[in-house]
């Protein structure tokens, strides 16, 4: 078993829209379902304010602002996606962090499609886990080999052995947080993976 | 802390300032101090805001989601102030003295926006940055990562010196006498930490000026201000003093016309000694030197501070600084090359127009990067380093209108830097035009805010960047400022068009409005400023800026300014093109006009702790207060026609027919008398601090009991103009009593017990 080395303060897994919208979505629903979202306590964690930044280019679009995770539907990197970012971490090993953010990023995605609302649908054949801290983190050849080998455990787990792809992102810029691309073909559905995730 | 053990602290100890580095260790040291409940809630307040640590909405752990007023189920942890719980994100603002900021340092904002905020960096309207959400126990380590590449954040927030603002162009401009950019860096250097300026009452907001006539630096709105001027050869200074925005706003006056550049230091340390030991210490709301100057005069200010001057103990740093000047105009890195007809590509022209600026060294421009609303994502600030290092070295600055402006960019490159801009969504035309609308936080993030200046700022952007091409260029050129309360932390005063935040009790519901405030000037340093016209409803607010503009376009005569259209109009006429957006309908038939703009929810006031519940469908006191804000106008009128005492008068009993309907929803029988008015609403109001909100406390209240008690002998313009402002404020007031009491009263209803239970 890899010694945990990683133990980053934030992680954020971006579960990417498919099928991508052609051009700007229209992020107007995702307010209101949002802020439904806090009146009902439909996601886990302690949700507080609903940030809009649709106005940003290539930005945060419409944030959940929550005080240990955030939601959000992202349109950084020109890919929508649906972010969610595990903050307040306190010396979690990366494997039991990135498995609860995804669980959460999963278990958003289905409240986002059971509630109709929005034109997106978000799966999870594809999403990128960030490690959002460069003192634990740093975005290196070492950072992504260590990172690699403590998350290629729980991707077995969840998708099977070989069930997905991992690829380094932004390697093409160091200054970028550590991101590591996962493809999953024939991926589960939410409900299924969720399950899997203990959800 | 990493994996691997290595803290930030241990990783960065040795690059930084050792002071800065020790400060900040301080306050590391405090912040467990708090949490283990071993320092004083009050005394930790000041010092995290001394830090730029700042609250946030909604850290008192209540809020109303749309349906109720929740608990936010944070840990029972010891506050981090009064009513401000410790878990509750904050905000902490960055000071960036004279706007300047290097790649590697818009670098490090990138990091810590993503590591601690929410990956956005927001530019201020006094050039500094913001992160939101942000947690106090990441602060230390935040600081230290910008300790290290040369920033503090000391003194960001608190009753201190503020960042030191100065015109984007300096050294650079062709109407400059000077830079003042290194005299900037000077001040903040030698006032930092100052002793003689930790005892003031309030803040002090410092700004620089290259030239009398531009924009500039906006010095008139400054608590301390300076112009350069060459006189006989020498540099120096035209410095002013007491200017503000704030709820009562003031237009600086001269302290010195001429003041050498090596009397700038010692004259303004006399002057912080003069503030700190005579300025109002209590009343928060009249703490700023505008009040000591206003108070004293300024020729009295004047002859303290030169008396203070002549006993100041000499300091060598006064002019050390002059023999070894920082360099801050910048340095190309690429040659100087016209564009001379270059190729260019798609809206390059348009871009071009409002977003460049062909500087006084022949061959280079500044390029502005429009920021919508002030924010960048993390990947756009390491975007814009790349572009600064390509292009224009360490030369990036930030503005005052919340955008951000690479300098000494060779004109040939434009094309090319407009090309990789827009590619990164970063090439929005309409810098400084009507497009670009400036916006403080309002309810988005902050503990003020009435009104989402934000939501309805970017909602105008979107409108108006549509039918851009269409618009008129006098209408293009207009400038659009939007505060989410009378605070003007958006600068709504000096804008052609601007907004602040208010409230109206309607159909027994709460309806957000943005009082319309017209007619300021942004040239001449910003010099003079815009008056209330009236208030409208948020959501008819852009209907409400086309009937404006449509107007201006077609009835303006050959090249009359804005503000000189709305002088010639006159308010009343003015007025008139605003009233058919004035009306709000029932709940029953437009309810959109319950809500504020980017938030579902139905509109509530300073997330009390009760929901409103309706009531009669106009009150009492609905129908009464109309009386006061006739009256108000009617002052505004006066005052536009030279008639001072009259909008003095009329802008008094403004103030006593608000109090009155205010006294009438409890004591039906008070008379018209003054007396009788004043004595009731102070007995029944203000005595028991109903008439206090949570931050303004009683200052609007006071300003009836103060006109009352002191009557006026004579009244020139400012006072006029001061006394209509107050009005204007206690009329807010009183609106927001009213709400507050009828909610309560609602709340107390809803929980009695039904009859025979």
């Amino acid at each position: 078993m890899t010694q945990s080395l990683l133990r980053p303060n934030r992680v954020a897994i971006k579960m990417f829209a498919d099928p991508q919208p052609q051009g700007s979505p229209d992020l107007e629903p995702y307010i209101g379902l949002f802020h439904h979202f806090i009146q009902a306590q439909s996601l886990e964690g302690l949700l507080l304010d609903v940030a809009d930044y649709a106005h940003i280019p290539d930005g945060p679009g419409i944030l959940l602002v929550g005080h240990d995770v955030d939601y959000g539907v992202d349109l950084g990197d020109r890919r929508v996606g649906l972010l969610t970012v595990r903050k307040r971490l306190e010396d979690n090993p990366l494997a039991d962090a990135a498995r609860d953010t995804l669980r959460r990023c999963v278990s958003a995605a289905r409240a986002i499609a059971d509630s109709g609302v929005g034109e997106l649908v978000f799966s999870p054949a594809e999403f990128e886990v960030q490690l959002l801290d460069r003192l634990s983190a740093p975005n290196s050849d070492e950072g992504y080999d260590q990172a690699r080998a403590e998350l290629d455990g729980l991707l077995s787990e969840v998708f099977g052995s070989g069930g997905c792809a991992v690829a380094r992102a932004n390697a093409e810029d160091p200054r970028k947080p550590l991101s590591l691309r996962v493809s999953v073909p024939g991926a589960p559905d939410t409900a299924e993976l969720l399950q899997g995730l203990g959800g | 802390m990493a994996g691997n053990g290595i803290s930030w602290k241990q990783r960065l100890e040795d690059q930084m300032d050792p002071q800065w580095r020790d400060e900040i260790d301080q306050f590391g040291g405090q912040v467990e101090l708090r949490k283990q409940g071993k320092l004083d809630e009050k005394v930790f307040a000041e010092t995290r805001l001394r830090r730029g640590v700042y609250g946030q909405r909604y850290d008192n752990g209540r809020r109303h989601d749309g349906i109720s007023e929740r608990a936010l189920a944070f840990d029972d942890r010891p506050t981090k102030g009064p009513d401000t719980l410790w878990d509750a994100p904050g905000m902490q603002r960055i000071k960036i003295p004279f706007g300047g900021v290097s790649p590697e340092q818009l670098e490090v904002h990138a990091d810590l926006a993503e590591e601690y905020s929410d990956a956005v960096l927001h530019v201020t309207t006094r050039q500094d940055f913001q992160l939101h959400y942000i947690h106090i126990e990441d602060t230390p380590d935040l600081m230290r990562r910008l300790g290290a590449v040369g920033i503090t954040t000391r003194e960001a927030c608190g009753n201190s010196v503020r960042n030191v603002t100065a015109c984007p162009l300096a050294g650079v401009c062709h109407t400059e006498a000077f830079d003042v950019s290194p005299y900037a860096s000077a001040l903040m250097e030698f006032l930092l930490g100052h002793p003689d300026v930790q005892d003031f009452g309030r803040k002090f907001k410092p700004a620089f000026s290259g030239c009398e006539q531009e924009a500039c630096g906006l010095v008139n709105l400054h608590d301390a201000g300076f112009v350069a001027r060459i006189r006989d050869g020498e540099r120096g200074f035209k410095v002013v003093v007491g200017g503000g925005l704030g709820a009562v706003p003031h237009q600086a006056e001269v302290l010195s016309e001429f003041t050498p550049e090596a009397e700038l230091l010692p004259q303004i340390q006399a002057a912080a000694r003069v503030f700190a030991r005579l300025g109002e210490k209590k009343n928060r709301g009249r703490a700023r030197i505008k009040f000591l100057v206003a108070k004293l005069g300024i020729e009295e200010f004047r002859r303290l501070v030169e008396e203070e001057r002549a006993v100041l103990p000499h300091d060598d740093r006064w002019t050390a600084y002059l023999a070894n000047m920082a360099h801050t105009s910048g340095e190309p890195v690429r040659p100087s090359t016209p564009l001379n007809g270059g190729a260019r590509p798609p809206g390059f022209d348009a871009w071009a127009e409002t977003n460049v600026y062909h500087q006084r060294q022949a061959g280079y421009a500044v390029a502005m990067i429009t920021l919508p609303l002030g924010d960048m994502t993390s990947n756009q600030a390491r975007f814009l380093a790349d572009m600064a290092r390509k292009y224009a070295g360490d030369n990036i600055r930030t503005t005052v209108e919340q955008n951000i402006v690479l300098r000494f960019v060779a004109e040939a490159d434009l094309p090319e830097l407009f090309s990789e801009l827009e590619a990164a969504g970063l090439g929005a035309p309409g810098a400084s035009s009507v497009v670009d609308v400036t916006s403080c936080p309002g309810t988005d993030t902050c503990k003020l805010g009435i009104a989402a200046s934000r939501g309805l700022a970017a909602e105008l952007r979107k409108r108006l960047t549509e039918k851009s091409a269409q618009l008129p260029q006098a209408v293009k050129d207009l400038r659009i400022k939007i505060s989410g309360c009378f605070n003007s932390c958006g600068q709504h005063h000096v804008a052609d068009i601007g907004f602040y935040g208010n409230s109206r009790k309607i159909d027994g519901r709460t309806v957000p409005h943005f009082q319309v405030i017209l007619g300021g000037q942004w040239t001449e340093n910003a010099g003079s400023y815009g008056l209330a016209v009236g208030s409208v409803p948020s959501k008819a607010i852009p209907e409400t800026i086309d009937a404006l503009t449509d107007a201006y376009a077609h009835g303006r005569e050959k090249d009359e300014s804005f503000q000189a259209w709305i002088a010639r109009l006159g308010k009343r006429n003015v007025r008139e093109i605003l009233k058919p957006f004035m009306a709000v309908s029932p709940y029953a038939e437009g309810p959109e006009f319950y809500s504020d703009w980017s938030d579902v929810r139905e509109f509530t006031i300073g997330d009390l702790g009760v929901g409103e519940c309706a009531g009669e469908v106009v009150s009492l006191f609905g129908i009464e207060v109309v009386k006061a804000e006739s009256q108000a106008f009617d002052a505004q009128i006066s005052l536009e026609e030279g008639d001072f005492s009259t909008a003095e008068e009329f802008a008094y009993k403004a103030m006593l027919s608000a109090a009155r309907a205010l006294v009438r929803t409890e004591y039906i029988d008070v008379t018209e008398d003054p007396e009788d008015i004043v004595q009731e609403f102070k007995a029944r109001f203000f005595d028991n601090e109903r008439f206090f909100d949570r931050f303004a406390r009683g200052k609007f209240g006071q300003y009836l009991l103060d006109r009352f008690q002191t009557p006026v002998t004579s009244v020139d313009a400012n006072e006029a103009s001061r006394r209509i402002e107050e009005s204007q404020l206690f009329i807010e007031a009183s609106h927001a009593c009213e709400a507050r009491v009828s909610a309560e009263s609602a709340a107390a209803v809803q929980i009695e017990p039904p009859p025979g239970a």
